[in-house]
């Protein structure tokens, strides 16, 4: 005897999907609704399913200032699932903490919301003969330093037991809940932990098997994995079977063009070869990185594509598109313009450049020794004093955090992975100037 | 690269100055002072770049010149110095192409000429006294010097696209900085959001006094829709007070009739039932005309039976009527023909008396001559034979006639003429007499096939004479003897002709025999009375014989015809008398049938007409029965124990009738009440078809209770009229007020409504979420460039800082080992100050270090060429080292030092030692070093034997005096 659920987390109810319309053509009007349709697909599934029970693991709202719509929004589609005799079981994370957060609408009957003060254990269908024991805990603040997992105790009965919590899985980030794989793994008494917080899927098996769903809507291009939640088949013995459903409306993509390649010399080359890359379309699906889930098939389709566009290399119009910065507005508008009317709705967020100018091939420039010695340099940056170094010189507008979602909203998030990523760019930017130099 | 062959054929003091066969490592060249040595060591540092146009180089006689032959690797190369041009590199014995450029490298002029060229005044000089500090760090550092003096550029570009981003320190919030817009944009988007946000709280407020406000409008819509119920109900009562009324009444009047009686009367036949009451009397009258009738006008038929009789037979009377016209005609015209059938017949004997006496009328005679086509046909062309013969022999007789008459004129004629002389006779033509003959015998042969020989003969006569004629018309008197011969030509031509005609008579008159007498016998076998007529004759009464047998045939015909139709009128007149003898007496005779045919046909008229009136009586006698019959089943359908026959008297049967149509008019008023009460309840039930209605009085209907009987059970409240009006009026009252308040609730949710949408607008979240996406995406793009750029310039101010300390410390690791070599006292040099103000310091080992100022001369000289001697090691690729006189300074110790070095040196460079100097020849010859001597005197090469020749060559010019 087992039980079949739908494991949902990061929900974000209130956010958007982060278009960045400008003065052109609207926006894909499946956008403003996308976080709040991917919702309802949710509940969708599970009726379709008729799962036993769903379960959502945190930042079911996207701030703790929890708006009226996205609580009647809650409200009407768990009444659909209560009508289905469908439990839900909830807990709150970080972005939606029980702290002093106002209910506008009481959630109905078959919610049960996880307490912030201790863990909760509940049965499933009830207590008197338990076919599933749900344990999960919600968070209080903002920040949640305790290691909640440590008091998840729920009985060794046989009776498959999942538990939920809302995590970075990182034994060293205070403030999410620290806790890493093993940890949660040593908890034998549990059989599936169904967790939030990382905003992509992921299965980490363990002796336990630790899964993220991800948001069922990816709200910006960091989040550009096809969204939706995990319906997870438990038996007595463990997990039996864990299916991706597929809920998000929107797709985001990230296309990268290369200036640097033949044919292109002006911005009308480029704008070009953008709109040949992004009508390029391809099935999600057929390139669906699996991460140890199984593709079921989802209530609905992508009807929108959103797309940002990266342009990297080196080429002569580098010069064209950093000299004018109305430039790439302008491009990025013609595009829409162009694009727009497309069947199914196809967006530009925004065009990023990271191109550079026309440099001889740093390959060629293999035995200069400044080159040589710059690479050599640079070829690992992991030396806690030269990354110090770079933190300390990146400006005030950036927030060391370690979690993107530690920094304000008027702050840009230096993490560790940003940091990175903002080497590798300074590092092309002064091979290229080498390279550049030494060419003329 | 090693010179093995130097001519300096003209560079200031040399002129055709040679220097061969040059050993590889050490050449040791010794002169006296201005023999030429600085001269030799600026001629060869023109070899990178050419000559060059310095006002401070030696002269030459002519024109500059300087030729060379050196090896690089396994190559030898002719390299040429002319005039200012650039040097000229010819490759030897099939060596790989290469330029000066090549030959030296990455080694630029400047770092040849300090580093390879030295003279002891260049190697004393100083810091600062070099040059200037640049180059000092140029000739160290090398090829890599470019590179590395512009990374602090690169860095500084770094800084200048970070400040015009981010000033110093990349702060967004300092209003002179790029970042500064967006990050305003950003940051009031995001209070924008935050105060949306934080009215949530009184959304909710308004939200609650909404659903107040929603709800007392709920209660006052369910209020006014029970009034507007109520309402609609006594507007329906109001609307059906009328049908209502008539329903009672209708249903009270009708509760006392018999319902099923009336069910069953077939009041539907009342209306036929009137019109057969009509039809009955029609019927009756009929009957009593018809029979009067036929009393008053019958004419043959006496008696019933006589009646009964014609009935009997009517169809035999109906068809003798029928016959009766045509049989009148046939009579009559039966009558005419026999008339004139008498006439025909008297004609005809009359005409055969005529044709033939003997026949006297007889029809026997003509028909019994046999009459034929073929037979006419035979005798007329034997008529017409003999008729042609005989006209031709007539012909014949009158030519010969005439003929013989013209001979008998010509013959008289030329007796007259044999009376003229001879030369004077008359020439006659001949060939024209006998064109007119052949012209007349054709013309008659053609006319005689077209029509009759006879004809032919006389047509041919004709044109004959005719034609004679005319030649003899024309025939010329002169001269005299020429007619005579002509005259008894036509003589003698005439006579021929004669004689041909009197042989043609001769054979007709035979044929006329001939077929004459086929004639009599053609006539004898027709039994025509042919004797004494003439042949044309014979063929008319032949044909009048046809004629007359042909009428003869007709009459005989029409005769037999009519005695034929007088047979069948005779025969129909017989029946028609034997039908009707029982009746009438006709008079009728079959022996005189047309005589006696009008009296069975007035009999036949007579039975007819009786027979007509006899019909008229059956036939309204059946139509009563008929009526009667029909009235019977009506009666029957409606009481069974009623009925009516033929057989009752017309009253009876009309007093039936009276009883059933005083029943039907009370059936129908009984129905009419009916119809009235179902018209009423029809009327209040279609006023339920309109769903307002039923849903008014649904919540008074019990069950599936007819909605009149709920209409009527709901008026039953009300005693009249009046009553309902006073309450619609009520109602009325109530609604408005329901009304009013209610409009005053819509104003109250439209009001909250605006609040709260002017609260918590999405669209002002999504306005404030747009900007802030919008600045976000500038802000960070400014943001990330910002650091983009600090990082990349300090990762080019590291990058500069490792370079300098890479190759500057390894350098000056080389040069202390040489400097402790060379001075063998300290330990090492070390390096001060930055690229562009670099000195350098000589460390001891067991004591301070001494700044360059703080040592001796001759150790400053090392420090400097030991600095050189290390740089040169590091530098590729190996070319010549030229010292002029650079050990002057030394003692022999360290002079024996240097020259170590310079050993070790000559393994990878040719080194050329100028010196004047005997001391410092010897040197390399004491310490075994391998070596080739020069001696150099007013500008020319001489190679000695050996170091002490040198040496000695020195010396001696050394020497005072």
């Amino acid at each position: 005897m087992g039980v079949r659920f739908l494991h949902a987390a990061d929900l974000h109810l209130g956010s958007s999907v982060r278009t960045n319309p400008g003065s052109g053509p609207a926006p894909p009007s499946v956008c403003d609704r996308a976080v709040s349709t991917a919702v309802e697909r949710l509940v969708e599934c599970a009726l379709a399913e008729a799962v036993d029970f769903v379960i959502i693991a945190g930042d079911l709202y996207d701030d703790d200032a929890r708006s009226v719509r996205s609580n009647q929004l809650l409200e009407s589609q768990f009444a659909r699932l209560q009508a289905a005799d469908i439990p839900v079981y909830v807990c709150y994370g970080n972005h939606d903490p029980v702290g002093d957060a106002p209910v506008y609408v009481d959630l109905p009957d078959n919610v049960s919301e996880f307490d912030a003060a201790e863990p909760e254990t509940v049965a499933y269908p009830d207590a008197t003969v338990p076919e599933a024991r749900i344990v999960g805990q919600s968070y209080r603040d903002r920040h949640e330093s305790r290691s909640m997992y440590r008091q998840f105790t729920p009985p060794t009965d046989g009776v498959p037991t999942v538990g939920v919590l809302h995590t970075a899985l990182d034994p060293t980030m205070n403030r999410y809940v620290p806790a890493s794989p093993g940890d949660l793994a040593s908890k034998t008494a549990i059989d599936y932990w169904a967790l939030g917080h990382r905003h992509r899927r992921e299965r980490i098996d363990r002796a336990t098997p630790l899964a993220y769903p991800g948001p069922p809507q990816g709200r910006h291009v960091g989040e550009s994995e096809v969204g939706g939640a995990l319906l997870v088949t438990l038996e007595r013995d463990g997990v039996e079977s864990i299916e991706f459903l597929p809920t998000a409306p929107v797709r985001w993509e990230e296309r990268t063009v290369d200036i640097g390649s033949e044919g292109i010399a002006s911005v009308a080359d480029v704008e070009r070869v953008i709109r040949e890359t992004v009508t390029d379309r391809d099935d999600w699906r057929t390139e669906f990185d699996d991460a140890g889930f199984t593709l079921a098939d989802g209530p609905g389709s992508i009807e929108a594509t959103v797309c940002r566009v990266r342009l990297v290399g080196n080429g002569p119009v580098h010069d064209t598109l950093t000299d004018d910065a109305e430039t790439l507005v302008a491009l990025r508008d013609r595009l829409r313009q162009s694009l727009d009317g497309r069947t199914p709705p196809l967006w530009i967020e925004s065009i990023r450049d990271r191109t550079g100018p026309a440099v001889p091939p740093i390959a060629d420039l293999a035995d200069d020794r400044v080159i040589a010695t710059f690479r050599k340099m640079t070829d690992t940056v992991d030396d806690p004093e030269m990354r110090a170094t770079f933190r300390e010189c990146v400006g005030v507008a950036w927030s060391e955090v370690d979690d993107p979602e530690e920094a304000g909203a008027d702050e840009l998030a230096l993490t560790d992975d940003r940091l990175d990523a903002l080497v590798d760019r300074a590092r092309e930017r002064v091979l290229e100037e080498l390279a550049r130099r030494r060419a003329t | 690269m090693r010179f093995q062959r130097l001519h300096l054929d003209d560079f200031g003091c040399f002129r055709n100055a040679r220097l061969d066969d040059l050993h590889p490592n050490l050449v040791v060249i010794g002169g006296p002072q201005r023999a030429g040595k600085t001269t030799l060591l600026t001629a060869m540092r023109q070899f990178p770049g050419g000559i060059d146009r310095d006002d401070a180089l030696p002269p030459a006689t002519d024109r500059y010149r300087i030729d060379a032959t050196v090896a690089l690797e396994d190559h030898r190369y002719r390299y040429r110095l002319e005039g200012h041009a650039a040097p000229s590199v010819t490759p030897i014995d099939g060596a790989p192409e290469r330029t000066a450029a090549d030959l030296f490298g990455a080694v630029s002029e400047t770092q040849f000429r300090n580093l390879y060229t030295l003279s002891l005044d260049e190697l004393r000089k100083l810091p600062p006294g070099i040059d200037d500090s640049e180059d000092l760090a140029r000739v160290l550092l090398g090829g890599a010097y470019g590179d590395i003096a512009t990374i602090p550029e690169v860095a500084e570009t770094f800084d200048d696209r970070a400040d015009e981003i981010g000033l110093s320190r990349g702060d967004p919030t300092t209003s002179t900085s790029a970042l500064h817009e967006p990050y305003e944009r950003l940051t009031d988007g995001i209070a924008a959001r935050e105060e949306a946000t934080a009215q949530v709280a009184e959304h909710a407020r308004v939200s609650d006094q909404l659903a107040e406000a929603r709800e007392r409008r709920d209660d006052l819509d369910a209020t006014l829709a029970d009034l507007d119920l109520e309402r609609t109900r006594l507007n329906i009562l109001s609307e059906l007070t009328a049908p209502m009324a008539t329903l009672r009444e209708t249903e009270t009047r009708l509760a006392d009739g018999d319902l099923a009686a009336i069910e069953a009367f077939p009041d539907r036949q009342r209306e036929h039932l009137e019109h057969l009451n009509a039809t009955f009397d029609d019927a009756t009258e009929e009957l009593d005309t018809a029979t009067d009738a036929f009393e008053r006008e019958r004419r043959i038929a006496d008696t019933p039976d006589d009646r009964a009789w014609l009935l009997d037979n009517a169809d035999a009377i109906e068809a003798l009527s029928e016959a009766r016209q045509a049989w009148a005609q046939t009579a009559d015209r039966l009558g005419r023909q026999d008339e004139e059938l008498t006439e025909q017949r008297s004609e005809l004997e009359e005409t055969i008396a005529t044709l033939h006496p003997d026949w006297s009328g007889r029809f026997a005679e003509i028909e019994g001559i046999e009459i034929s086509a073929i037979d006419e046909a035979r005798l007329t062309q034997t008529v017409e034979t003999v008729d042609r013969l005989e006209s031709e022999r007539e012909s014949l007789e009158s030519s010969i006639e005439r003929a013989e008459a013209r001979i008998a004129d010509l013959e008289a004629e030329l007796a007259d003429m044999n009376e003229v002389p001879e030369p004077g006779e008359l020439s006659v033509p001949k060939r024209k007499p006998a064109g007119v003959g052949v012209v007349a015998i054709a013309v008659g042969a053609i006319v005689g096939l077209w029509s009759s020989p006879i004809v032919g003969g006389l047509a041919g006569t004709i044109v004959l004479f005719g034609g004679l004629a005319v030649i003899d018309l024309s025939v010329d008197a002169e001269p005299a003897l020429e007619p005579v011969r002509e005259l008894k030509g036509r003589v003698t031509s005439l006579e021929t002709d004669l004689e041909g005609d009197r042989e043609r008579l001769a054979t007709v008159e035979a044929r006329l025999a001939d077929h004459r007498a086929d004639l009599a016998t053609i006539s004898a076998e027709l039994g025509l009375p042919s004797e004494g007529m003439a042949p044309g004759d014979v063929e008319a009464f032949y044909r009048e014989v046809r004629s007359v047998a042909g009428r003869i045939r007709r009459y005989r015909n029409n005769r037999s015809r009519w005695e034929t139709e007088l047979s069948d009128l005779r025969g129909n007149l017989e029946a028609a008398n034997d039908l009707l003898a029982t009746v009438a007496d006709t008079g009728w005779d079959p022996d005189a049938p047309l005589a006696t045919s009008q009296g069975v046909l007035r009999a036949i008229e007579n039975a007819a007409a009786d027979l007509e009136a006899a019909r008229s009586i059956s036939a309204a006698r059946d139509r009563r029965e008929q009526v009667i019959a029909e009235i019977d089943e009506i009666v029957r359908e409606w009481n069974p124990d009623r009925s009516v026959s033929p057989g009752m008297a017309d009253r009876e049967v009309r007093a039936t009738i009276e009883v059933f149509l005083e029943r039907a008019e009370d059936v129908e008023r009984m129905r009419s009440l009916r119809t009235d009460r179902d018209a009423a309840l029809d009327r209040i039930e279609s006023r339920f078809e309109a769903s307002a209605a039923r849903e008014a009085f649904a919540p008074r209907r019990e069950g599936d209770e007819p909605w009149s009987a709920v209409v009527l059970r709901v008026a039953e409240e009300y005693p009249d009229a009046t009553a309902i009006e006073r309450a619609q009026e009520a109602v009325a009252d109530r609604i408005d007020a329901c009304e009013a308040e209610r409009e005053e609730l819509r104003e109250r949710c439209r009001e909250l409504e605006a609040k709260r949408e002017e609260l918590a607008s999405p669209a002002d979240l999504r306005e404030a979420q747009q900007q802030i996406d919008a600045a976000s995406v500038a802000f960070e793009r400014l943001g990330e460039e910002y650091a983009v750029n600090r990082i990349a310039e300090t990762m080019t101010e590291r990058l500069h800082t490792e370079l300098l300390e890479s190759i500057v410390d390894s350098l000056m690791d080389e040069a202390s080992a040489v400097f402790s070599r060379l001075t063998g006292t300290y330990e090492g040099i070390d390096i001060e100050g930055d690229l562009e103000t670099v000195t350098f310091r000589a460390r001891r080992a067991d004591g301070p270090d001494h700044g360059i100022g703080e040592l001796s001369r001759a150790t400053a000289e090392q420090l400097f060429l030991a600095v050189r001697v290390a740089k040169i090691r590091r530098t590729s690729p190996s070319l010549p080292v030229v010292l002029d006189d650079a050990t002057t300074n030394f003692d022999p110790a360290h002079a024996g030092r240097v020259f170590d070095v310079l050993g070790e040196l000559g393994a990878d460079h040719q080194v050329f030692f100028l010196t004047c100097h005997p001391n410092f020849v010897e040197i390399p010859a004491r310490r075994g070093m391998a070596a080739q001597y020069w001696a150099l005197e007013d500008g020319k090469f001489t190679e000695t034997v050996d170091a002490d020749a040198l040496a000695g060559q020195l010396a001696a010019e050394d020497a005072p005096g």
